[in-house]
């Protein structure tokens, strides 16, 4: 048997509930399942199990704060436990006998009617919740594991998407991030570069591509800055990975954060995986994706722990440049500044074009400027040329 | 389609995106993305949302022309179909 602990989303997370169970004991699970959503300050983040193994016993109850490293869950090794899969055989059984962790609810709530497909896959909590207020759930998308219908999704039938947010606390987030910061500039010998990036030719080029697509499809230009930062990072993989135990391991694969602001309530940095090999198009829909997550719940356990460097982008408040302080163990983060027409000087002339500032920070540890001025202006080398980003 | 519905459409898009955010604070002439605080999906998302609902599509080009709520308005009667 092992156990899995309450997961650290963040320097600044302390405590976090589990909100549901997205399993039932006995359930066999594979690699990536949602077991439990997870509520944070920084909202609802899908647990997922990174082994096969079957569920054995909850360890915590719901709606409870649990410290950060405790264990809430039992399992087996896949081959011990019963092979019941997370299909029809969980989903069906009756919303009316919860877990012995759940609250139980009004029975006169669950006996109210409510529609579901008699092949859907439903949570317990989440068939509960829809009982209980009548829901139908026969067009309900599932964002659960093998599309499994969740409690989120079940609430935002009644409610809007908004993420909870009990706890949150900025006093206590200003001081996690102060001392992650602290801890970040007292071990990690920075060195900041930064180069004014032309992108003209990303820009007429996106034009042509925005006129040619429904408006739901249009490309944002942050998509080929980050396919562009992507590419250069597997190509300088000196600037991606991590610093351990006195030397730097490069990462097999770039994982590129990208810090996100919530509205009000901090930041987040969940990671766009094997950014460097997705097309600006794939970019775009994964950046829709995490944001939308960020701000309404669902981001996975997985896409805040694994970023192997980061990306921040501070040009949406107005600012021109930004020097990053990086976040250990990455050895680098890359920012970028508000996109603006300026003169240039090209062929002796004076001409207009849409100049952003790209800045990097990086550990002196691993790397000098001269590989630094050779990262940054790979970046240029390839949003000259962004017809070249539209492949995978 | 008359401009009290362009407003409760606009401002419809604003409260989906930013559910933190008091449409009705805005003066017609402020932008929007610097009193609301909008970055730029949220704003691509109210772009969507109000060529979706009100069948004009403002193209890329044109977004310095609808900052504000009366400029957006503005815009997107002339064009009504």
């Amino acid at each position: 048997m092992k156990t899995l602990e309450m997961p650290s989303f963040g320097a600044d997370m302390e405590t976090g509930k589990v909100v549901e169970w997205c399993v039932q004991k006995g359930d066999k699970l594979n690699k990536g399942d949602t077991i439990a959503l997870i509520e944070t300050a920084k909202g609802i983040i899908d647990m997922e199990v990174f082994d096969d193994c079957v569920v054995e016993d909850f360890l915590v109850p719901l709606d409870t704060d649990i410290e950060v490293g405790k264990p809430i869950i039992a399992l087996q090794s896949d081959s011990a436990g019963t092979k019941t899969d997370l299909t029809k055989a969980s989903a069906d059984k009756e919303a009316s006998k919860p877990t012995s962790s759940e609250p139980k609810p009004n029975s006169q709530e669950v006996q109210a009617p409510f529609a579901i497909a008699a092949d859907a896959l439903v949570t317990p909590a989440a068939k509960v919740y829809a009982a209980s207020h009548s829901l139908n759930l026969q067009q309900v998308k599932g964002s659960g594991t093998n599309g499994a219908i969740c409690l989120r999704d079940v609430k935002s039938l009644t409610t809007k998407a908004v993420p909870k947010r009990g706890g949150f606390d900025s006093e206590q987030m200003r001081k996690a991030i102060a001392a992650v910061v602290s801890k970040s500039k007292r071990e990690i010998p920075h060195y900041y570069l930064s180069l004014d990036v032309d992108l003209t030719e990303t820009e007429n080029w996106l034009v042509q591509i925005n006129e040619t697509v429904p408006v739901e499809q249009r490309v944002m230009i942050n998509a080929p800055l980050m396919c562009a930062v992507a590419r250069a990072l597997q190509k300088h993989p000196e600037f991606n990975g991590f610093y351990k135990a006195d030397h730097f391991e490069p990462a097999n694969d770039v994982h590129l954060g990208v810090a996100i602001r919530l509205r009000n309530q901090g930041l987040v940095t969940p990671a766009i995986h094997q950014a460097d090999r997705l097309s600006v198009f794939d970019m775009m829909t994964a950046l829709k994706s995490i944001v939308e997550r960020s701000k309404t719940g669902g981001l996975k356990q997985s896409e805040l722990q694994d970023a192997t460097v980061t990306l921040s982008n501070i040009g949406d408040r107005g600012s021109d440049q930004i020097f990053g302080v990086i976040f250990p163990p990455q050895v680098t983060i890359v920012g970028v500044g508000k996109i603006n027409r300026k003169a240039m000087v090209i062929n002796d002339e004076i001409v207009p074009r849409t100049m952003v500032n790209v800045s990097l920070a990086a550990d002196h540890r691993v790397t000098d400027g001269q590989m630094g001025a050779r990262f940054l202006n790979e970046i240029q080398k390839l949003l000259n040329k962004p017809e070249k980003l539209a492949g995978g | 389609m008359n401009r009290t519905e362009l407003e409760s459409i606009i401002k419809t898009a604003i409260s989906d995106i930013a559910p933190d955010a008091d449409p009705d604070s805005l003066e017609s002439d402020d932008d929007m993305r610097d009193e609301l605080d909008l970055d730029s999906m949220d704003f691509l998302n109210i772009i969507v949302a109000v060529s979706q609902k009100s069948g004009v599509t403002i193209p890329e080009s044109d977004y310095a022309q609808v900052l504000t709520m009366d400029t957006m308005c503005q815009y997107v009667e002339e064009r009504l179909p």
